[in-house]
């Protein structure tokens, strides 16, 4: 029994290990992707009717009637346009990180009070989750105000408990599946889905048109196993963290693949997912082109004042223009408003980074690991004096 | 944190994830939950899909067809269908006083148990939905002589034509928005 509790312990306390400094530049990298990718904004929910007010059954949004009043919405969506900012930054980060979980958490129980919920749930539990792992202790104000801040430990297990919710929700993605039949050879499920949302959901983009001549019902059903197989087993890639990487790895190429043929991004899942990179080999290679000692120089109350300053303006601008936006995106008002081009260019540009930086990042890995492993076998091998 | 309050911490974490797993696959998705959409059933290929077409009636009795992403504010097309779909059908109408009656049902020992989840919509959430549906419709045509709103549903099979892919287009219900 003693060595199974130690084998929960080493998964969940040794698993992810890392460092102060890879900590403070996810936090960094996480504030960065939410103020240039979207950070929620519920004003346009002030244009609709209580009417069509139908909360999930059990949900936050449940226990009020009607949507809230216009003001709460605009107070809210300032308040987490401004969070990230300060999260950003490093100032008071456990505190802020918190209350941007519980703002992003209020905002889309209200968004999604109209029917349909989203499964985005990583924008607020990453910042909620990693409140706990002192991600501020680094490349922060918190450690410039107070000394003492830097001495704190870089707690794993936030990171653990985030694999693990990736690896349940996988799991809850792929069980309903296996019920349902998809299995089954008679009938291809990734094909029904795909026409449905070819012609229900008019995503016809990218290779989606490639895709509606293909009747092989071999490759369908082949899609189908890789669906099902690559969720439910997710729930024990845990085992390892190198088997949660390749497991990470394949989400990102599955993900690649539904963007390309179904349309769907699913790019809140990149940001989880650039938390199990190897941190070491970014942090040497910042390093090495003075990125780092750049960084500590920015991280200042004067450049804060002046980030706050310029997202209010952009606020009140975004949506006096853009009054239906449902995220402050400078990355969706460059591409959309400005360039006119297609909602599916961000989201194909965070998800092909994604795979890009993975597979670079995965080839690194497994250099580097087997340099390790050849060195030392030279040098076992060198020990050995045949007698 | 101490290391016996995260273990702790993980293991709700876990029962969490089956407690709503469990409602989500038997009742409804609660929110919010750590769960991904499940799409556990396979839609036929050749079964019919529904979309819906908005017309708004003018009094000398012309009409127009208005365009269901500017009606709702570019909301994505995902979010407006669900919008219609929700509301402007006879079988959820926002125009009832109580929609999509739902009730949850639970065994305690022998005993069965009942628990009545419905919405009930004053009359005052309805006249709103009304007036809504009429300043917008307002709005997007720029004429202030509107009689009522149609959502008209139609009926599409597919077609391995694809100069017109979706071939049908039998209308099978509509749903009036009266403004007298």
């Amino acid at each position: 029994m003693t060595s199974f509790y130690n084998y929960i312990d080493r998964i969940i306390f040794k698993s992810f290990i890392v460092s102060a400094e890879a900590l403070g530049l996810y936090r960094i990298f996480f504030s960065l992707y939410l103020l240039i990718f979207g950070v929620p904004v519920v004003v346009w929910i002030g244009h609709f009717s209580s009417a069509f007010y139908d909360p999930p059954m059990f949900s936050l949004s449940g226990l009020l009637s009607e949507f809230p009043d216009f003001w709460f919405l605009m107070v809210i969506s300032l308040v987490s346009c401004l969070l990230p900012i300060l999260l950003l930054f490093g100032y008071k980060t456990r505190s802020v990180s918190i209350l941007l979980a519980l703002c992003i958490l209020v905002e889309k129980s209200f968004a999604y009070s109209f029917g349909k919920i989203d499964h985005d749930f990583l924008m607020w539990m990453i910042p909620l989750f990693m409140a706990f792992s002192n991600w501020g202790i680094a490349f922060s104000l918190d450690s410039k105000i107070d000394p003492k801040n830097r001495n704190k430990v870089a707690e794993s297990w936030p990171i653990t408990l985030l694999a693990l919710t990736l690896c349940l929700a996988m799991f809850s993605a792929g069980l309903p599946k296996l019920m349902g039949g998809w299995l089954d050879v008679s009938s291809q499920a990734v094909r029904g889905h795909f026409l449905r949302e070819y012609y229900f959901n008019e995503r016809q983009d990218l290779l989606a048109p490639l895709f509606l001549n293909l009747e092989s019902p071999f490759i369908w059903e082949v899609l189908d196993y890789a669906g099902v197989l690559m969720e439910c087993l997710f729930l024990f890639a845990l085992v390892k963290p190198n088997i949660f990487r390749a497991f990470v790895l394949i989400a990102i190429v599955f993900h690649v693949l539904n963007y390309l043929l179904l349309n769907i991004s699913f790019s809140t899942n990149y940001i989880l997912y650039m938390l199990f990179i190897d941190w070491k080999a970014v942090i040497s290679y910042f390093r090495r082109v003075n990125i780092l000692s750049r960084v500590e120089e920015f991280i200042s109350f004067k450049s804060l004042s002046i980030i706050m300053g310029l997202q209010v303006c952009f606020f009140l601008f975004y949506l006096s223009t853009n009054y239906e936006a449902v995220t402050l995106s400078p990355a969706n008002f460059l591409f959309e408003q400005v360039l006119n081009l297609s909602p599916l260019v961000i989201s194909g540009f965070i998800m092909l980074s994604g795979l890009l930086l993975s597979l670079v990042n995965a080839v690194n890995y497994i250099k580097k690991n087997s340099a390790v492993r050849r060195n030392k076998i030279t040098a076992a091998s060198q020990e050995y004096i045949p007698s | 944190m101490k290391n016996k309050n995260v273990r702790l911490l993980f293991f709700i974490v876990g029962v969490i994830f089956f407690l709503e797993l469990t409602m989500a696959m038997n009742y409804t998705e609660p929110f919010p939950a750590i769960l991904y959409p499940g799409f556990a059933d396979i839609p036929l290929v050749n079964s019919p899909v529904q979309k819906p077409k908005i017309f708004v009636f003018f009094n000398e009795n012309d009409s127009v067809e208005i365009s269901k992403d500017e009606f709702f504010y570019h909301l994505s097309d995902v979010n407006t269908n669900v919008i219609l779909r929700e509301n402007f059908r006879a079988r959820k109408s926002f125009l009832n006083s109580s929609k999509d009656p739902r009730e949850l049902e639970f065994t305690v020992g022998v005993k069965k148990f009942k628990l009545s989840l419905e919405g009930v919509k004053d009359s005052s959430k309805i006249e709103d939905g009304i007036s809504w549906t009429k300043k917008r419709a307002t709005e997007v045509v720029g004429r202030g002589d509107i009689r009522k709103l149609e959502v008209q549903w139609y009926s599409y099979n597919l077609s391995d034509n694809e100069e017109g892919p979706l071939v049908g287009d039998v209308l099978m219900e509509k749903f009036i928005v009266p403004f007298n």
